[in-house]
């Protein structure tokens, strides 16, 4: 008769699974509930126990200490803004010298930038392109990976932009496409 | 400028056309951000696949190992992998404003400035003493306020106002080819002499009635 007890007992569990009250003491289902650090006020609920086992951590590390002169991690220390320093109260200076100077300069001329983007504006392709038009020879003496990585990647840039691009023709008179 | 104290020297005619446009508050923007825009390059870079150094080989088999299919440690899902989509190299946001919108710009500010009592015209630069506290208390019996941009028509500035202005720097010194629509924004108070101003409206008349097709 082990078989009936055996169920008996079995079924008590599965009786006590489904109705999930706190209650339940069987070894079976042991419900655990979260610690929460501050209840919710009612009429606000908190979830049901079950079986997830959180343990929240009431220590958090502790407060900092005190009289040790090593660095405490913390925010950047503030620093002013000089609006009037040295470049910035002259911001933008001469940007108007083609239309309000006497000479042929245009503050393109002015511009400080690497020399293969002063006045230049392109997708990533045509930079490049630029790039090792004027400074190419350089770049290969000095540093061949970067050169072989930049023709590589303008061959997969020119691929990637101008092919595999365009709408395919449907709905033409006959079924040949004509492009 | 040779007393503390302003005194009237007398009465010119300003232009309309410079000092009396009606403002345009979208004109004045595009201005300030294409002197932004314009000279700015932007460094950042992320290395993409073919930029990284490190194995092409396939890592593991295809099969058998449990783990996700992989051909190569470079790839955009992997830690330490390429970025496919992120910044590509320097590259700058280049671009004019034509040439009808700035001077355009420069005619409002102008006006703006005038409208709002913040245009002042003055003989010449000179100033009797070199030293700074004479040019604050110029300023301060004026009341031209915090900050203040003094417009020469040459480049060529008197020694004693070269000397007492660079003690601050709020208050700067331009020729008028180096006027712009933010400077003229940023300083309070704008203070030009006679001969800066007629230059000024001669250069500005001449770009706004020129028949170039290339303006």
């Amino acid at each position: 008769m082990s078989w009936l007890t055996k169920g008996i007992t079995y079924a008590r569990q599965l009786f006590a699974r489904s109705s999930s009250c706190s209650q339940c003491i069987s070894m079976r289902c042991r419900s655990v509930g979260p610690e929460y650090k501050f209840p919710a006020p009612s009429p606000y609920k908190t979830p049901g126990p079950n079986r997830h086992g959180y343990k929240q951590n009431w220590f958090d590390g502790g407060s900092l200490p005190r009289g040790i002169p090593t660095k405490v991690h913390a925010l950047k220390p503030y620093r002013v803004r000089k609006t009037w320093g040295a470049t910035k109260a002259l911001y933008g200076r001469n940007d108007n010298i083609d239309i309000l100077g006497d000479t042929d300069l245009t503050p393109r001329d002015l511009l400080r930038a690497p020399a293969w983007l002063k006045g230049f504006n392109g997708n990533e392709m045509q930079r490049l392109i630029r790039l090792m038009g004027m400074e190419g020879h350089k770049i290969r003496q000095l540093y061949p990976t970067y050169y072989n990585q930049n023709w590589r990647r303008i061959k997969y840039l020119y691929k990637k932009y101008n092919q595999h691009r365009g709408k395919p023709i449907t709905n033409v008179i006959g079924t040949q496409k004509v492009y | 400028m040779d007393t503390i104290s302003s005194e009237k020297l007398g009465i010119i005619d300003l232009h309309p056309d410079v000092f009396g446009t009606p403002p345009r508050m979208d004109i004045l923007h595009e201005n300030v951000v294409w002197q932004h825009k314009y000279r700015y390059i932007n460094y950042e870079k992320e290395l993409s696949k073919g930029d990284l150094d490190k194995r092409r080989r396939k890592p593991f088999p295809q099969k058998g190992m449990g783990k996700k299919r992989a051909g190569s440690t470079k790839a955009c899902n992997w830690k330490y992998g390429g970025s496919a989509h992120g910044p590509r190299g320097p590259y700058s946001t280049y671009y004019m404003l034509s040439k009808e919108k700035r001077e355009l710009g420069l005619r409002i500010a102008l006006s703006v400035k005038y409208a709002q009592d913040d245009l002042h015209i003055v003989d010449s630069l000179e100033i009797p003493s070199e030293d700074p506290e004479y040019l604050q208390e110029l300023i301060d019996t004026r009341y031209w306020g915090f900050s203040v941009l003094f417009v020469d028509d040459t480049d060529i500035m008197p020694v004693n106002m070269s000397l007492a202005a660079s003690e601050f720097g709020q208050y700067n010194l331009l020729p008028v080819y180096g006027l712009n629509v933010y400077s003229i924004l940023k300083h309070q108070t704008l203070v030009m002499t006679l001969a800066a101003v007629e230059k000024l409206e001669q250069k500005l008349l001449e770009q706004m009635h020129k028949a170039d097709v290339r303006k």
